[in-house]
């Protein structure tokens, strides 16, 4: 038989070199354009609160101060130096992993932060539990029943679950399970060395205000995703081979369906950082949130610089594992671009 | 015995009506072709006979594999003949295979389902069954993705599934279409091959006439929801009977003729092919038929034994 349009074994072989090597020029470019991104985002909120009116030493002093003590005060900050000095400073301490010294407290920022992020950080996490928790059965539920009453019903549900914000599903959060059901606090966060439990707990109401919004977004994508799969020549394979419709979605379609959803969860995790400012506000949590709001009132420019660049830092590392991510599950996915 | 029995098959999608009383049989290790155009019900017919129709298909009539109905099996007892005894091959290998598995662990996937095979067990069938439908390589080329395969390359993979657990009917829905004309023999010839290997019987739907002549014993050539004309394949090239089967042969012989009629017209056949479910009542190829009358305002019944036609004013038959 001819079998001129099959191609070589070493073809292969060869191929898969060739796919490493590009694997790790793919590497080093996107690390390159996340540094480029970076520095651009660094120089842009450096000018950006170094132009805002108000300057810190006025606002540290308050209106009373006399001139000369607010100049006084704002050579001691250092920052009576030319803008660019400044900048230097600021960034060669990013780099060496020093964040400076509030210029309220006096005291180091990297503590403050930190602790804001025993607060922050579990919360995202826990919003992005909740919201997968909600949007994988949810959307895929309704993608089963696209066709019929029961799925434009989950679809319905999940349009509500969109345009509720997240503030208003806090309060009435804290309405039914605080004040009313007495179950769980309703403001303030018991910390994880006082009591972990306590500190789970005061977390409960929070995440779910923030996942269940994210959780609605997230289950129209995964709708999508999995109508457009249901439909695909490939499942139609699958149940020829004999698995049962079921079986065939689990073990062809959901990966498939998973790409797209995967590029939307990156651009989600921004939403539920956004999500979480305001939620810690409405629940009164020391978290991050909280402290770039207080630190944006008190002029505490350096603190606002280092919390912006740190959650950009987040955001942009999260999208790159994404990225990867997704060429990872799909090989087509080629590594230029 | 015949391995296949359909009778008096009926199936319509939201009131359209698109299989009007399709009757036929298949004997084990049979190679039947079904032609016809698209939109005259071939794919349906083999969509039938797997149990792969959409959920809001209403169909009547019955369909027996080995004396066993398959219309009113459940899902469950559906699902364990599928792959197993009778196996599909679809028409768009580009599509039909999942883009993020590989290639050898899709052929695999049969024979765990069905054999209960381990893991290991599977894959290492599985490369024997590549090596069988025609890859040098088939070790390193199991571990392939689809897109890493030429389109023949595919069919074959589609091939090497179809007859992992030897079924004993396949169906080959347009398997070639998509394929080089080159490729298109070469994947015809190996399925021909492995369906005489094994012994199954192979149900080969096409539109095209030279395709279905090669390999099939037997053809069927349907048109609106209705087989037309059946016969053993030299009879039917010979002496076709139904003015549609003359008028499709009249097209396809025209390309040995193509020097004398490079300057003339090719010949066709006039009018156009009602849209799925708008045949007309009676003889569903009416408006088109040279030979129509008032006869043909009622459904003609098949006549005939080995060579059935369906029309009232057959050719070569006094009527």
């Amino acid at each position: 038989m001819l079998i001129a349009d099959l191609p070589k074994a070493n073809d292969i072989a060869s191929r898969r070199r060739a796919h490493v090597h590009e694997l790790r020029r793919f590497l080093v470019r996107r690390l390159a354009t996340l540094v480029i991104t970076l520095f651009l985002a660094s120089v842009l909120v450096f000018w950006i609160l170094n132009i805002l009116p108000g300057k810190p030493a006025q606002v540290i002093l308050g209106t009373q101060a006399t001139p000369s003590a607010v100049a006084a005060l704002t050579a001691k900050l250092g920052l009576n130096r030319p803008l660019v000095d400044q900048y230097l400073h600021w960034i060669h301490g990013l780099l060496t992993l020093h964040l400076g010294d509030s210029y309220i407290s006096s005291q180091p920022i990297a503590p403050v932060i930190g602790a804001a992020l025993e607060v922050t950080g579990p919360l995202v996490l826990g919003g992005l539990l909740v919201g997968l928790l909600i949007a994988i059965p949810l959307g895929i539920a309704s993608a089963i029943h696209h066709t019929k009453r029961s799925g434009v019903v989950l679809s319905g549900l999940a349009q509500v679950g969109i345009a509720v914000p997240n503030f208003v599903l806090g309060i009435l959060l804290i309405i039914v399970f605080a004040v009313d059901l007495k179950v769980l606090p309703a403001s303030g966060f018991t910390t994880w060395s006082t009591s972990v439990t306590g500190a789970l707990e005061s977390l409960v109401l929070p995440a779910i205000s923030l996942g269940l919004v994210e959780g609605a977004i997230l289950a129209r994508y995964i709708r999508t995703s999995v109508v457009e799969v249901l439909g695909a020549d490939f499942l139609r394979t699958a149940r020829a081979k004999g698995l049962r419709p079921n079986q065939a979605l689990v073990r062809h379609g959901l990966r498939n369906a998973s790409i797209p959803v995967l590029t939307v969860l990156g651009l989600e995790l921004s939403g539920l950082i956004i999500g979480a400012v305001v939620i810690e506000a409405v629940f009164t949590l020391p978290g991050l949130g909280s402290l770039l709001l207080s630190s944006v009132a008190n002029r505490d420019l350096i603190t606002v610089q280092d919390i912006v660049m740190l959650v950009a830092t987040t955001v942009l590392v999260v999208n790159l594992i994404v990225d990867l991510l997704y060429r990872i599950i799909d090989p087509r996915m080629g590594l230029r671009s | 015995m015949s391995l296949l029995e359909v009778t008096d098959l009926r199936l319509s999608i939201d009131d359209t009506d698109l299989l009007r009383g399709i009757s036929f049989q298949m004997a084990p290790t049979e190679r039947l072709g079904l032609i016809g155009e698209s939109g005259s019900g071939k794919s349906l017919t083999a969509l039938t006979i797997m149990g792969l129709l959409p959920q809001r298909a209403r169909l009547s009539g019955s369909v027996r594999l080995a004396d066993q109905e398959l219309t009113n099996l459940t899902e469950r007892r559906y699902s364990r003949l599928r792959g197993d005894r009778i196996a599909m091959i679809f028409q768009e290998p580009m599509t039909s295979l999942n883009p993020l598995m590989r290639v050898g662990k899709q052929v695999g996937e049969v024979l765990r389902i069905h054999q209960n095979l381990s893991h290991k067990a599977s894959a290492s069938q599985a490369i024997a069954l590549l090596e069988r439908v025609g890859f040098d390589a088939p070790a390193q080329q199991a571990r392939a993705f689809p897109h890493q395969l030429s389109g023949g390359q595919r069919q074959r993979v589609m091939i090497a599934t179809a007859i992992a657990c030897k079924p004993d009917l396949i169906l080959a829905d347009e398997p070639t279409t998509a394929l080089d004309v080159t490729v298109q023999a070469q994947v015809l010839a190996l399925l021909g091959e492995l369906t005489a290997e094994h012994g199954c019987a192979l149900l080969l739907i096409s539109h095209d006439l030279a395709v279905v002549a090669n390999v099939c014993e037997r053809i069927q050539v349907m048109y609106g929801g209705v087989i037309v004309e059946s016969g053993p394949t030299d009879e039917l090239l010979r002496a076709p009977q139904h003015p549609y089967t003359r008028a499709l042969l009249a097209t396809s012989r025209g390309i040995e003729d193509l020097d004398r009629e490079l300057f003339g017209q090719l010949p066709t056949i006039p009018g156009v092919v009602a849209e799925a479910g708008r045949f007309p009542q009676g003889c569903t190829f009416r408006g088109r038929c040279e030979r129509e009358s008032e006869r043909c305002l009622s459904m003609p019944s098949a006549q005939g034994t080995q060579h059935q036609v369906r029309c009232w004013h057959r050719y070569g038959v006094e009527n």
